[in-house]
């Protein structure tokens, strides 16, 4: 590293410089006028917690944030649980159309959600299960199984598969095998895998919109339709939370999920 | 312990054939090593065996109970892989402890039997280690420790000492035998090394291309193989063609050796082998006697290689690989005339004509 500064190294540096300040800017600037006594994001900055504690006051958000937190829970455990017992099956069995399955994974992270929505809400109508919290569940499990899938996958290719042998050979059924030697060698994915289901779910705003019952949004739609309403610092307040949770979740991903599998 | 025993195995992978018609026995209590080239179906019959696979034809029994349905878990089996397999999120005596464990066998008695395993192995003391903090000698002990303490009906090795050096290897399976003599177990063993299998092995199974080409004592099948491909995979060979006569062994040239033999030499072409050890050189022509076969000889090549040296001879067209230890060398000029000189009964005659095997 000894090396003498060059041209292109400034450059570099001062391109991630404006990544970062574009990406971060305007979330400091919010966390900070949710603290700001000023409602028009006058300086200088009076330091307030007003704006939380009219959050708290304020029913409506709480329980949309309660929902929230609850669907986001019931879809980490479905999606976790079903994305796991796939990756164990994609990994042990070789089986026809094995392929074609695994690269069907990939177009629902990729399609827009938008469209996936749209398409979900006909569907749901179509088959009479229709809009409400199951829809808001199953819609979001659906959303999350293929972030699951690819991260436990990624983590079983490190896997030696003469372990289940080995295993099986000492007189261990399925579920044996499973809970004593490949679950703790693939844990941190499941984790990993499960913090994303949680995340995706958390922060998903189409899907809910569309499928949720008016009267029981979560809290992204909650916002959305605040700030319809008229702009006020509580969203600045609400908003600062999410943005705590949702980055402590995928920092605490990141810790167990090393990107491309190995550890 | 049990007897176990293959009947008409048969397995294809695709188009090609792995196992083709397969029957063997292995008798309760023997330590039997299957043997071959890779690609021969050896590990595949183990595989079959264990039940990690299942043949598409034939049956499979273990003592007496018929097992071609019973999945491996249920098999009473106890393998060790080629590399060893331990679990990593476990200590030494968690791995060795598995087997008891899912078998929902009591803590007390479980930590007992843990102990008497790891005893056997020489491992009482490591019990808290971890896999990673073993060398590769002690992870082999722990593996085979932690294959026979659920005291399964037959032991199975898929090549379990390639991984080591040679001379940790040569320990091992010294220490290999005594514990399968000690716990009594009928073992299987797959190997491609033939000094491996002729210093474990109470009886060995060659095979080729997917088919049993001899099963025997290994002494057996050194001293009377079979055909071309078991003489030379055990051990070395040195080939004559001739013609079966009431004297003996009529060469092209009219030559004729001399036949005294366990098995009276058949009329008609045939082929014998001579192992490299059995040949004898002299610088000069031996006295002829009837129950020796001589052969004279242009002496191209010796190859020292410490104890032993080989010497590479050319007589009647044919290329001789004769095997000396070192000391006996002296008397023999490096290049020039000599003469070749077995006992007539260190002639094997070799049935059922393969073409000779190429590379090894």
């Amino acid at each position: 590293m000894k090396e003498k500064a060059s041209i292109p190294l400034y450059l570099g540096c001062a391109y991630t410089g404006l990544v970062l300040f574009f990406l971060y800017a305007p979330i400091l600037v919010m966390a900070l006028m949710s603290f700001n006594a000023s409602e028009f994001y006058a300086f200088p900055l009076n330091f307030t917690l007003d704006w939380y504690r009219k959050l708290v006051g304020n029913a409506e958000i709480v329980s949309s944030a309660w929902r929230s937190v609850w669907i986001a829970a019931a879809t980490t455990m479905i999606a976790t649980t079903l994305g796991t017992a796939a990756s164990l099956a994609l990994f042990r069995h070789d089986f026809p159309g094995k392929k074609f399955l695994q690269a069907m994974l990939f177009p629902p992270i990729a399609i827009p959600w938008l469209i996936i929505g749209t398409a979900m809400l006909i569907f749901f109508f179509w088959i009479g299960i229709g809009r409400g919290t199951p829809a808001v569940i199953l819609g979001h499990v659906a959303l999350a199984l293929p972030y699951v899938i690819v991260v436990v996958s990624a983590r079983l290719q490190t896997f030696d598969i003469q372990l289940e042998e080995a295993a099986r050979s000492l007189g261990a059924g399925n579920w044996d095998v499973t809970r004593y030697v490949t679950l703790p060698w693939i844990a941190s994915g499941v984790v990993a895998g499960a913090l994303f289901a949680f995340a995706v779910s958390f922060d998903q705003f189409v899907v809910s919109y569309f499928l949720a019952e008016p009267g029981d949004a979560t809290l992204p739609v909650m916002i959305y339709t605040a700030i319809r309403k008229g702009f006020t610092p509580e969203i600045n307040a609400i908003s600062t939370i999410i943005i705590v949770i949702s980055m402590t979740v995928m920092l605490a991903a990141s810790r167990y999920f090393k990107f491309g599998g190995e550890r | 312990m049990a007897e176990v025993k293959v009947r008409g195995l048969a397995l294809d992978y695709g188009t090609t054939r792995a196992l083709s018609d397969v029957s063997l026995d292995f008798p309760d209590g023997q330590f039997f090593g299957l043997l071959g080239p890779s690609g021969s179906g050896k590990t595949t019959l183990l595989r079959c065996i264990a039940g990690f696979i299942y043949p598409d034809h034939g049956t499979i029994s273990i003592g007496g109970e018929s097992v071609e349905n019973v999945p491996v878990e249920k098999r009473e089996i106890g393998m060790m892989f080629q590399n060893y397999a331990l679990f990593p999120n476990m200590s030494v005596a968690e791995n060795v402890g598995f087997g008891l464990k899912v078998r929902k066998i009591g803590p007390a008695e479980l930590k007992r039997r843990v102990g008497e395993a790891l005893e056997l192995v020489q491992l009482a003391a490591m019990g808290d280690r971890r896999p990673h903090q073993l060398s590769g000698g002690q992870r082999q002990r722990v593996a085979l420790a932690r294959a026979i303490v659920t005291r399964p009906r037959v032991l199975l090795l898929d090549e379990p000492l390639s991984a080591l050096d040679k001379a940790l290897r040569l320990e091992m399976q010294i220490e290999l035998k005594r514990i399968q003599r000690e716990v009594g177990i009928t073992t299987i063993f797959v190997t491609h090394d033939q000094e491996e299998a002729l210093t474990l092995s109470d009886r060995i199974g060659i095979l080729k291309d997917g088919r049993l080409v001899q099963e025997g004592p290994p002494h057996d099948i050194y001293r009377m193989p079979a055909n071309r491909f078991a003489a030379t995979f055990l051990g070395e060979a040195n080939f004559i063609e001739g013609m079966g006569v009431a004297s003996g062994i009529r060469l092209a040239d009219g030559t004729i050796l001399p036949w005294y033999a366990v098995r009276a030499a058949p009329a008609g072409p045939l082929t014998i082998a001579v192992r490299p050890e059995s040949i004898s050189i002299s610088a000069k022509k031996p006295e002829p006697s009837g129950l020796t076969c001589i052969l004279k000889g242009e002496l191209r090549q010796v190859v020292f290689s410490g104890p032993t040296v080989t010497c590479l001879v050319d007589a009647r067209g044919l290329r001789f690989k004769v095997l000396l230890k070192t000391p006996e060398l002296a008397s023999v000029q490096t290049s020039g005339e000599v003469w070749l000189s077995w006992p007539a009964n260190q002639s094997m005659i070799i049935a059922g004509e393969t073409p000779p095997v190429t590379g090894s």
